[in-house]
């Protein structure tokens, strides 16, 4: 088990270092110039001034000497100074990620609460009317965009109900909503892999053994069915952790809710390339840590499986 | 053969689809960009059936048109990634060795950073553009390609016809793309249907941030977007785009899984007879 978890460890410093190799890459083949875009409102800025601040940013420098420079600089949590605030990215990026990490979660509890009781009762009745309801609502789920669901969130709780305030509000009610949308999308997709994985378990032999004996329905499904189910739901759940990170950011500008994601947009509108390196690098690194401890707890919760057999990380 | 027409009936919704994404501009007789401030923000009547957006112009006309842009970008997006991603698996299965390694492990980065977080800070450096985010989303979708087609070449590659292949002299273009492609062809087109519905939903997020279309493109997420501080007074201009999207990425869905299960049934006919 602790060389299974070194082994994974290096594997998470190799994968670490691609994505900020692929993210400083993209970003500075793609930014153009920086001093440039930093002068483009100072009128009249000379080339000569230009060049010096280059010069003071180290951006003179060759591509793989700037990128060394700025893993160093990163390695002790510094990703620079943004280019509009001046501030410190590090510190405006860690004010707001708590926000973040408090909507994800709630979000996640949600998730949790709704798709794995209704994956189980649509894969226990399979083909009655519970189980095609459950799968029409999941259905819709699956081809509703997020932004189209917080929107008919607000037009039925905000301008019909006149619940909720519709931005900002203060304290539990103003994260209902956007909870509510991030579950909704994430609940279709994953009550339906649920139903998949539980028909699947349910059709083993050690579930017609149970019923043989005379075990109850519920203690089959309760303590055998669901144990056996579950390094298969953690599995879809880090998996997907990635797509919940990403989605967060249109649900947060729509619902001005203060967190990483918002603040990255707003970063995107005003070209602010450090906080966005900050953004990509720290929400891959989030998803790569949860998927690291995933693959090492399904292997606490299923002794079975094989080491060395990990899937991708 | 309930399946097989269940994914006729899709293939049929699709196209219509497609069709309507077609000529939409050429049969509507208003300009779908004409303003007319008298009439802004009609409720939906017989004259504007989903009613009129701040400018005055036809929400219906708009959510016509808007499928061009929308359906067509999403197609040539989940094409070129099909097409791209496939390409490259196929070839690192064919040959594995160092390239195989070294494209496997770029993979693995690209999928190992969360896809619209990637997806919003490309497009977002390049700035707007609806070839921008068709551009950042094929960087984040080639990857599952590549690894489908790269496992299943690793497995085709065993089969007798390959190497019946190699010895009556075929090379390795002939091999990889007559041979072994129409073999692993069926999980592909599965995929990428069943890709459409997700891409669309991402490229119109990516507008609706105003990443991708950029006004006064009729495009249904910027539509959506432009359409947000209106919802209060009057609501049809964010739902009439947004049941567009819906009702799209619905049709796609469906034709991807009775494709999917038709494919099946197939495989498995496919094995009992030559058993």
């Amino acid at each position: 088990m602790m060389k299974y978890i070194a082994k994974r460890l290096l594997h998470f410093v190799l994968i670490v270092l691609g994505i900020t190799g692929l993210t400083f890459l993209l970003i500075h083949s793609v930014s153009g110039d920086a001093v440039d875009i930093l002068y483009d409102n100072a009128t009249g800025a000379s080339e000569a001034v230009k060049d010096a601040t280059r010069n003071k940013l180290g951006l003179n420098d060759p591509q793989f000497i700037q990128y060394v420079r700025w893993l160093g600089h990163m390695v002790q949590g510094d990703f620079g100074v943004s280019y509009i605030s001046g501030n410190r990215v590090s510190d405006t990026f860690m004010s707001k990620l708590p926000n973040t990490i408090y909507l994800t979660l709630t979000s996640i509890v949600f998730t949790v609460c709704i798709s794995i009781p209704l994956g189980i009762i649509a894969a226990t009745k399979q083909n009655t009317w519970a189980d095609y309801l459950i799968r029409f609502l999941s259905f819709i789920g699956n081809a509703l965009p997020g932004f189209f669901v917080s929107l008919l969130l607000i037009l039925f709780f905000c301008v019909k109900l006149n619940w909720f305030l519709a931005v900002g509000g203060e304290g539990i009610k103003s994260i209902i909503l956007p909870t509510l949308t991030l579950a909704f999308a994430m609940s279709a997709k994953y009550t339906r892999q649920i139903r998949t994985v539980v028909l699947e378990e349910l059709g083993k032999d050690y579930v017609i053994g149970a019923r043989a004996r005379g075990v109850k329905e519920t203690v089959i499904i309760y303590s055998s069915v669901l144990k056996c189910c579950m390094p298969a739901i953690v599995a879809l759940f880090a998996l997907s952790f990635g797509s919940l990170l990403g989605g967060t950011a249109i649900i947060e500008s729509i619902f001005l809710w203060d967190g990483v994601g918002k603040l990255a947009l707003d970063a995107i509108m005003m070209r602010d390339i450090p906080m966005i390196q900050a953004y990509v690098i720290w929400m891959s690194l989030i998803y790569a840590v949860v998927n690291v401890i995933a693959d090492i707890s399904y292997r606490v919760l299923d002794p079975r499986i094989t080491r060395g057999k990990e899937g991708v990380l | 053969m309930k399946r097989k027409s269940k994914c006729l009936l899709f293939s049929i919704l699709a196209i219509g689809i497609v069709t309507i994404a077609l000529i939409a501009p050429y049969i509507t007789y208003y300009d779908s960009n004409k303003q007319d401030l008298m009439n802004a923000l009609q409720p939906p009547s017989k004259e504007h059936l989903f009613g009129t957006d701040r400018y005055g112009r036809d929400m219906f006309l708009r959510v016509l048109v808007g499928a061009r842009c929308s359906v067509f970008s999403t197609l040539l997006l989940v094409f070129l990634s099909s097409v791209f991603g496939t390409t490259i698996g196929m070839i690192c299965g064919y040959f594995e060795g160092i390239v195989d390694t070294v494209i496997m492990k770029l993979s693995d980065v690209f999928l190992s950073i969360p896809g619209m977080v990637f997806a919003l800070a490309v497009a977002g450096v390049l700035g707007g553009g609806i070839a921008n985010a068709v551009f950042a989303l094929l960087l984040i979708s080639w990857p599952k390609y590549a690894r489908l087609a790269r496992s299943q070449v690793l497995s085709e590659k065993r089969n007798t016809y390959v190497d019946a292949a190699i010895l009556s002299g075929s090379n390795t273009i002939q091999i990889i793309f007559i041979h072994i492609l129409p073999n692993i062809f069926g999980m592909v087109v599965t995929t990428a249907l069943l890709d459409i519905g997700t891409m669309m939903m991402e490229l119109a997020g990516l507008s609706f941030l105003g990443l991708g279309a950029m006004p006064p493109t009729a495009e249904w997420g910027l539509m959506m977007s432009s359409g947000r501080s209106m919802i209060q007074t009057s609501p049809w201009v964010i739902l009439a785009p947004g049941f567009a999207i819906f009702i799209t990425v619905s049709i796609f869905n469906l034709l991807g899984d009775s494709y999917r299960d038709w494919m099946d049934v197939r495989h498995k006919e496919k094995g009992s007879t030559s058993k």
